[in-house]
């Protein structure tokens, strides 16, 4: 059930109209609208408050460690799908094969665990 | 290729280009790699057209998704308040003049080896790469999961160091 390209051409016109819609439709705002700024007006909406410092500020490393396991599991994820895909037709000695690989990533969560990487303190 | 084939893989070989030309033209690293996400989104699609949506899906998964998300965190750690890309332009140079000869010799290289040209592209299945994963290759497939957990602790313990 391999998809072929004209399975996929509406994919790519969806793409490309959506595209195309939030482009129009801002050309057409900046047409219409009259541009009158001032100081406040140009201000960042923060709630109704006024706001205050940078619009990015400097984010903590704890992020990145999680941003890092992702990208692990993540690719943990491609390995995992094909087989889940034709689970029914491989059998048992199959599921010990991915028992045994998720395993071993089971001993780096556990590493993880045992640091304190997922502790959010 | 024919027709409406030749269209989409032009548009988004167009998008990629684009989008890499603004990822090493901007002066913020942050929008910079939201660019390096819309290129890789492209690649994507070129990965589809080319009727290989696994690869394209899982590019979308874990570099869009994982990668990028990984790059922008680095940023936002390591990037001071509102500060700008200002190299030389001797250092740009310096940096711009070995990447352009290395792809210029990947572009002849490319250009000049005859590749086979095949009239039908094997549609390769998922059902069947995870059956081979699991019978013909299973002794990579467990290494991959090593390789994996070396990446993992790594990750802890670089992460953890840096905490300090």
């Amino acid at each position: 059930m391999s998809t072929s390209f004209y399975d996929l051409i509406n994919v790519f016109v969806f793409t490309l109209v959506g595209t195309a819609f939030v482009g129009i439709v801002l050309f057409v705002s900046k047409l219409v609208r009259c541009k009158n700024p001032s100081p406040e007006k140009l201000a960042p909406y923060e709630c109704g408050n006024k706001a205050s410092g940078e619009a990015r500020p400097q984010t903590q490393i704890r992020y990145y460690l999680f941003a890092l396991l992702l990208v692990v599991f993540d690719v943990e994820m491609i390995f995992l799908f094909p087989w889940g895909v034709a689970f029914r037709s491989l059998g048992l000695i199959a599921l010990v094969e991915v028992a045994l690989f998720i395993g071993i990533l089971l001993l780096g969560l556990a590493f993880a665990w045992r640091k304190g990487a997922l502790k959010w303190q | 290729m024919s027709g409406p084939e030749l269209v989409v893989f032009s548009l988004l070989g167009l998008a990629g280009v684009g989008s890499a030309v603004a990822v090493v033209s901007g002066k913020d690293l942050f929008r910079s790699t939201l660019f390096f996400g819309s290129f890789l989104l492209s690649v994507a699609g070129l990965y589809f057209t080319l009727e290989a949506s696994f690869v394209g899906i899982m590019q979308i998964f874990v570099y869009v998704g994982g990668v990028v998300v990984m790059i922008l965190f680095g940023i936002m750690l390591t990037q001071q308040e509102g500060a700008r890309l200002n190299a030389s332009l001797e250092r740009r140079l310096t940096v711009a003049g070995p990447v352009a000869l290395l792809a210029g010799i990947l572009i002849a290289a490319i250009m000049t080896t005859s590749f086979k040209t095949v009239r039908e592209v094997p549609g390769v299945d998922i059902a069947t790469l995870g059956k081979l994963f699991t019978n013909d290759y299973v002794l990579p497939f467990e290494i991959v999961s090593v390789l994996l957990l070396a990446a993992l602790v790594g990750a802890v313990v670089v992460a953890k160091e840096r905490e300090k």
